[in-house]
């Protein structure tokens, strides 16, 4: 349904204004005091499901900050947009956390960058600063240089949530043992069972958003997008190029839609077929580690040919696609993926039996339905949990629309769910690329893109390989975006975690963890708690290089005395 | 515990069929697709110092550094993250992504690239107006286009407008 029927379906009190940013998205302009309200009826009435907010600075143009709620109404294909004006004289808003638990960090950075704080918030620790950044410095701001280096605040330390009483605190991390990324999980457990945790990541912000907000035009932009994730790039490329086709108004030919779906599901099969190879190495099940990244090897050659690199496509551009499939393509492609899909086959026929995996996967990391609709988890974690959502059905972008395809759900919620929904989603995708190379009419891949139109808003989702990534994008007067927001897939899996994790063992974390397909970022510090005083130390790099040094001497001398 | 079985020796089957599949490399080279990007190379011949490269390159390691009557184009390849848009750019086929991929090494400057070009000055008053080459291509482009006046092609705007040589509206607006 067109936003512009939808509207006339909505029954909220006179204070709210409703309007049409483009077809897929209504905004509603809400007074603060009624936001709380006005989500809760979005949540009950509309179905809708959170999935980030955007805050923006604009006290330069309109003299107030903004904050944006962006929910996604799937029963109706659209996208629904709560916008708050603020007054920078007192920058709050009510928190919609307590009754939207998945809301949590998306309003706690919208306090660390813009700095508009959400009043009776949950957890109003920092989020994305690090522990250092001096107090009342908000780096999205538009007053704040993209290059600019406040002084440190030495006093910053990390505030650790209090463990349960009779727990003690096993640290992971910050470097993941098994991911071999950056993120701190402070587990807190009784014996073997893990009674709850607190996570620390956003050890590296990248600056990204601010990047495209202050120096890059919307063309380089676009390869800025594409290096927010190693694996799945083409997904944030593309979100970003359809954010900025939704907010002109820009119509893409249809061989371009085509093309973008074709090279999105390429990804996602590399995508899983990695994922599978690091579950099994995550178990300590290197056979199948071994040969689920063999089978994934002739795909990447292949990608190679198709697009030029094995990841980074480099194929998006704003209005279509910068490269077609060459001539001898389809000759290509198929005997490639005739052959994953056997063997892939082959290799799920031989595990489906193995003992050790069924133990290790089946009822671990369970995720109920409910937290999983809660933290509003996405992609394979909600669908391995019964979570009906997709965005390539629910918000049909490039050519999914006519393309046959099931949505792969499972009713389990524990690694063995998650684990199956990917593997069937493989195969989904084997289909849809088959039928893409049927289905694509001849034509233009690109199409002409004048000047984009300042102060327009655009809503895209993009169904990635860990799930909806989903970018908003407000354009600017200076051809480039003025407030570009970003909600990977992940950051709201990584929400669910404590859920998972409730009950478990510690040995089945860094599994069930890594079930999520996580995507973190880097650090070089880390901080130990000793157990019996409960004290945290934190470490510097050249202490733990001085203790890595005298502990290989020690085992050098031990294993000289054995000799 | 039969079905465990069963489920370990077709495993143990899959890998005896997949047999070695790594590579002895780089004793054993292994080529790039065709359509690989890699290090981008410059043509120096055709290169005309325009600087579109410039202009659309993420990174932004391409710098124009216009003295002593040469423009410098300077490529930091170090930061270079092979998108190609470079060569989608040049309007003169300069620049193609080579399929060069083992490009470590210890000296920086034997992946930088820097191409110099002799600039234009205006006839009259001696500002810098583009590269040589650049109004070279301007002229054959008049002269295929059927015009024979480019003599005003060495003069800068400003020169142009105070000699009364003032081009149509519509030419500013496209030109501006």
């Amino acid at each position: 349904m067109l936003a512009q029927q939808f509207i006339s379906k909505i029954n909220l009190n006179g204070k709210t204004r409703l309007s049409c940013a483009n077809p897929n998205t209504i905004m509603v302009d809400v007074p603060a005091e009624e936001l709380q309200a006005t989500a809760r009826y979005v949540l009950n009435e509309l179905h809708g499901r959170f999935i980030s907010s955007a805050g923006a600075d604009k006290r330069d143009i309109a003299g107030s900050f903004e904050v944006n709620q962006v929910f996604g109404l799937d029963q109706d294909k659209l996208f629904m947009v709560l916008r708050t004006e603020i007054e920078p004289t007192q920058p709050v808003i009510p928190s919609i956390t307590p009754f939207i638990p998945g809301a949590n960090w998306a309003e706690r950075e919208v306090r660390d960058l813009i700095g508009v704080t959400p009043t009776d918030h949950p957890d109003p620790r920092r989020l994305v600063l690090p522990d250092d950044w001096p107090e009342g410095v908000y780096p999205l701001r538009r007053d704040f240089r993209y290059n600019e280096h406040p002084a440190a605040n030495s006093d910053g330390r990390w505030k650790m949530r209090t463990p349960p009483p009779d727990s003690s605190v096993l640290p992971i991390g910050p470097f993941f043992p098994t991911l071999e990324e950056p993120v701190f999980i402070n587990l807190f457990v009784r014996g073997e069972k893990i009674v709850g945790l607190d996570y620390r990541g956003f050890f590296n912000h990248r600056g990204i958003e601010k990047m495209a907000d202050a120096e890059l035009t919307y063309q380089q932009a676009i390869y800025l997008a594409e290096r927010i994730c190693g694996i799945c790039g083409t997904v944030h490329s593309v979100c970003y190029c359809q954010a900025v086709e939704e907010a002109a108004g820009i119509q893409i030919p249809e061989r371009a839609l085509y093309l973008r779906s074709f090279y999105l599901e390429l990804e996602r099969v590399h995508s899983h077929l990695l994922w599978i190879g690091l579950a099994c190495h995550f178990i300590g099940f290197d056979t199948l580690f071994m040969q689920a990244w063999r089978i994934r090897e002739p795909f990447m050659w292949l990608s190679e040919y198709l697009t030029g690199a094995r990841k980074t496509y480099g194929i998006a551009a704003i209005g279509g696609v910068l490269r077609d499939i060459p001539q001898d393509g389809p000759e290509r492609i198929h005997p490639v993926i005739d052959r994953i899909e056997k063997e892939l086959l082959a290799v799920v026929d031989a595990i489906q039996g193995d003992g050790s995996l069924r133990q290790r996967l089946l009822g671990t990391g369970v995720l109920s339905n409910e937290y999983a609709r809660a933290y509003c988890v996405v992609g394979p974690t909600a669908r391995g949990s019964g979570v009906d959502i997709d965005a390539r059905r629910d918000h049909p972008y490039a050519a999914y629309a006519d393309l046959d395809f099931e949505v792969c759900v499972e009713q389990g919620g524990d690694n063995w769910a998650r684990t199956m929904v990917r593997i069937r989603e493989v195969l989904e995708s084997i289909k849809i690329i088959r039928q893409v190379l049927v289905k694509m009419p001849a034509g233009p891949i690109k199409a002409e893109v004048d000047e984009i139109p300042p102060w327009k808003v655009g809503v895209s989702s993009v169904e990635a390989p860990r799930g909806e990534a989903n970018h908003y994008l407000l354009t600017g007067p200076v051809q480039r975006a003025y407030r570009w927001r970003v909600r990977a897939p992940s950051y709201n899996n990584l929400q669910g975690i404590p859920a998972m994790l409730q009950g478990q063992n510690i040995a089945d974390a860094p599994i069930s963890v890594g079930s999520l397909d996580p995507c973190f970022s880097c650090t070089e510090r880390m901080g130990v708690i000793d157990q019996d005083s409960g004290e945290v130390r934190v470490y510097r790099q050249a202490e733990l290089t001085e203790m890595f040094i005298a502990s290989r001497s020690h085992e050098r001398r031990s294993q000289a005395k054995k000799g | 515990m039969f079905k465990h079985t069963i489920s370990e020796l077709k495993e143990a089957l899959v890998c005896l069929q997949a047999g070695q599949v790594t590579l002895a490399y780089p004793l054993q080279p292994h080529p790039a697709e065709e359509n690989f990007r890699g290090k981008p190379v410059v043509d120096f011949e055709r290169c005309i110092g325009c600087g579109a490269c410039a202009k659309v390159c993420p990174p932004r390691l391409i710098q124009l550094t216009d003295a002593d009557g040469y423009r410098e184009v300077s490529y930091t390849l170090g930061r270079c993250t092979y998108c190609g848009s470079c060569r989608d750019v040049c309007p003169a086929q300069a620049v193609q992504m080579s399929p060069l991929f083992e490009t470590a090494t210890p000296q920086i400057e034997d992946i930088n690239i820097s191409i110099r070009l002799k600039l234009l000055t205006c006839r009259e008053c001696g500002e810098t107006i583009a590269t040589q080459r650049m109004a070279k291509r301007v002229e054959n482009a008049l002269h295929e286009a059927g015009y024979s006046h480019t003599e005003n092609v060495n003069l800068c705007l400003s020169c142009k407008r105070k000699l009364g040589l003032n081009s149509p509206a519509w030419i500013q607006e496209v030109t501006r």
